[in-house]
């Protein structure tokens, strides 16, 4: 089996405060890893890293996604080669439509995995079917991307561009945080509908709650910037029930040392 | 103040006129002109030293030496063989031809009375919206206007009324000072565009002032369309006085010229009187564009709009000063302005001045002035869905600017502002 994901050894800072003390993951293809931890302990940066957001110190380690070195691509790059961040904040962006977005983004995508680009009849196609999917009204296709939609609404398009834009390796930074039930099963649905042997997924999140809906191969808990313990689903179930205090005990006997 | 060389230019040429004319009509004789030159001397031309103009500097304006007489009628004629095509928008009714007006055709509502055109009369109320000791460049257009253009709209106009402002600059640099009065009957309704175009390579220097009367339920949109590239100086002055419930919204579309300058002075005289200025404004090089917004709330519950957008690039500059008086009678006032700027380069410039007097207690009253860079946020979401830098920038850059003139009710004016403002940001270019 081949690893879509090779993270060794990643140290980041963000103005000078270091986040992440050297995080070692490996996702292979058609894989769900969770990775969970508590407020604090570097998930959103870790997210941010791997989608290419600035403002972000790679101090030590590297990435690598398909053999390729992750770190030195673009954002657009890493989209055109089948990353997918699914935003824990998604952005409004006022006057430019979700039509225009979304089918300038699919035809890059497209352009990059040598597909013809769609036509804006054939798009609508597409999009609506997806759409539907996830529950969204195919008239916000003429809203500004993002544009006074509720919280619960950006979540279901985050999973929608996902639908849509079909990568390789989809990244879910938080996405289940705000949701009610409901709107959770509508997420894990769409997610669950994507899973393939082809498909790996990173689902980051604070709660197990997800986890029952979105099944995890793999559980990671990411705790002050480290990966301190690995394991199988049950893993979730654990951390459900105690939290994340008994691991202090543990991480900090793991990691004072290794400081030192 | 320093008196320039254009002054004594245009003194000397104002007496020459007095000697050389004959005393009918609107010649230098007219009581309202010699008011103007006399205000005009006693005022001369701002410097930066003047609130008014301490970002704008006129200097380069007042250099060229232009000629100050109006074209004779048989250069109009020749004039009327050379005017630009105006492809995209709707043909002229009116030609405003360095000051001369010039009918295409009018429609059926509108009534034009002009000296030379109709041999009219100058309007009883020409010079009290825009009173001639208020500013230079009032005073001077009061006092060297050919003629005098009186517009009057009357019932509801489906059609837009298109005035083309031309000014002649083929053989010399020119001044052309055109003049147009405007009066929407009571319940009127009208749509007026006014473009604005230069003809030649010479500098020019064109000082439109227009005069704009609403009577009580009327209602008028206007369109300043600025967006001939050139190397010309454009100021505009319009003064509008609004009856009661009469509205006004003024849509502004500053892209091109050397300097511009837009003065948009507003009373609201009568309760229920309501106004909207929007502004969309991209400049670069060394381009300078200057709004100048007063809107007087005279009378209680009335409501001012206001929301200009800027990008400037490379080292342009753009002002804003909006003024916003609300008299101590004027109670239940709604008053809100925004000015809200990109700068795309460091040397590029953005100048934001609200100044608001209120005087009444009853009053709501908003301002907001910002200038930042593009969001990066936004710029970050699109790139990360594998949309190409350059153009997550375009798109930003004209959704923001295209905003102020979504409410253009006219749809195909209002598709030909989103392909100006495309083009000037880019974004058909770097189209992926």
């Amino acid at each position: 089996m081949d690893n879509i994901l090779i993270i060794r050894n990643l140290r980041v800072a963000v103005e000078g405060k270091e986040i992440l003390h050297g995080v070692d993951l490996e996702v292979r293809r058609g894989e769900v890893h969770a990775i969970m931890g508590p407020n604090g302990s570097g998930k959103s940066t870790l997210a941010a890293v791997l989608a290419g957001r600035e403002g972000y110190d790679i101090l030590e380690g590297e990435v690598l996604y398909n053999g390729m070195n992750l770190l030195e691509m673009e954002p657009e790059e890493r989209a055109r080669a089948g990353l997918f961040l699914a935003f824990q904040y998604p952005v409004e962006i006022p006057g430019v439509t979700m039509a225009t977005f979304l089918r300038t983004a699919l035809n890059e995508i497209r352009k990059a995995r040598g597909q013809e680009p769609l036509d804006p009849i054939a798009f609508l196609k597409i999009a609506r079917e997806r759409m539907s999917w996830v529950g969204i009204d195919p008239e916000f296709l003429q809203r500004g991307v993002n544009e006074s939609f509720s919280g619960g609404e950006k979540k279901r398009n985050e999973i929608f561009q996902l639908l849509l834009l079909e990568p390789q390796l989809a990244i879910l930074d938080e996405t289940d945080s705000g949701l009610d039930i409901d709107a959770l099963k509508v997420v894990a649905s769409g997610v669950n509908r994507m899973r393939s042997p082809e498909r790996s997924f990173v689902v980051i999140t604070h709660y197990q709650r997800l986890l029952n809906y979105i099944v995890p191969d793999v559980v990671h808990v990411l705790y002050d910037g480290r990966i301190v313990r690995s394991g199988g689903k049950e893993l979730a179930l654990q951390l459900e029930e105690r939290g994340y205090d008994w691991l202090r005990a543990e991480g900090e006997e793991l990691v004072l040392p290794s400081i030192s | 103040m320093a008196t320039t060389e254009l002054q004594t230019r245009l003194v000397e040429t104002f007496h020459r006129w007095l000697q050389e004319s004959n005393h009918h009509r609107w010649s230098p004789h007219h009581p309202l002109r010699r008011i103007a030159l006399e205000a005009f001397q006693k005022m001369g031309f701002p410097t930066s030293r003047h609130e008014d103009w301490k970002y704008t500097s006129l200097a380069p304006v007042l250099r060229p030496a232009y000629r100050i007489e109006p074209p004779s009628p048989a250069e109009t004629s020749s004039l009327l063989s050379q005017l630009p095509a105006l492809e995209s928008l709707p043909g002229p009714h009116i030609w405003m031809l360095t000051g001369i007006p010039v009918v295409a055709s009018l429609p059926p509502y509108v009534r034009l009375d002009s000296l030379l055109y109709s041999d009219g009369e100058v309007p009883p109320w020409l010079g009290e919206i825009l009173r001639p000791d208020a500013e230079t460049f009032i005073a001077l257009n009061t006092a060297f206007a050919p003629d005098v253009a009186t517009l009057s709209l009357a019932g509801q106009a489906k059609e837009i009324l298109h005035i083309a402002v031309v000014t002649s600059a083929v053989e010399e640099p020119q001044l052309s000072q055109p003049r147009l009065c405007l009066t929407l009957e009571p319940e009127a309704r009208g749509r007026v565009l006014l473009s604005f175009h230069t003809l030649g390579s010479y500098p020019s220097l064109t000082n439109f002032v227009a005069e704009v009367r609403l009577a009580p339920n009327s209602d008028l949109e206007l369109i300043l369309w600025q967006t001939e590239p050139s190397e010309s100086f454009l100021i505009t002055t319009v003064g509008a006085e609004l009856d009661r419930s009469a509205r006004l919204t003024v849509w502004t579309l500053a892209l091109g010229g050397a300097l511009i300058r837009n003065n948009l002075y507003i009373r609201l005289a009568a309760p229920g009187a309501e106004t909207q200025l929007f502004g969309a404004t991209m400049v670069s090089g060394q381009q300078i564009v200057d709004h100048r917004t007063q809107v007087e709330h005279q009378a209680e519950q009335c409501l001012s709009n206001q929301l200009y957008k800027s990008i400037a690039d490379a080292q342009a500059t753009v002002t804003f000063t909006g003024r916003i008086y609300v008299h101590p009678r004027a109670q239940k006032t709604n008053a809100y302005q925004s000015h809200r700027a990109v700068l795309l380069s460091e040397k590029a410039t953005v100048n934001a001045r609200p100044q608001l007097e209120i005087y009444a207690d009853d009053v709501r009253c908003t301002h907001g002035a910002t200038v930042g860079s593009l969001d990066e946020d936004a710029l970050f979401y699109m790139r990360s869905r594998g949309i190409p830098l350059d153009y997550a920038r375009a798109l930003l850059l004209h959704a923001f600017l295209s905003e102020p003139l979504k409410s253009l009710s006219d749809a195909a004016l209002w598709e030909y502002a989103d392909i100006l403002i495309a083009e000037r940001t880019h974004l058909q270019a770097v189209k992926p």
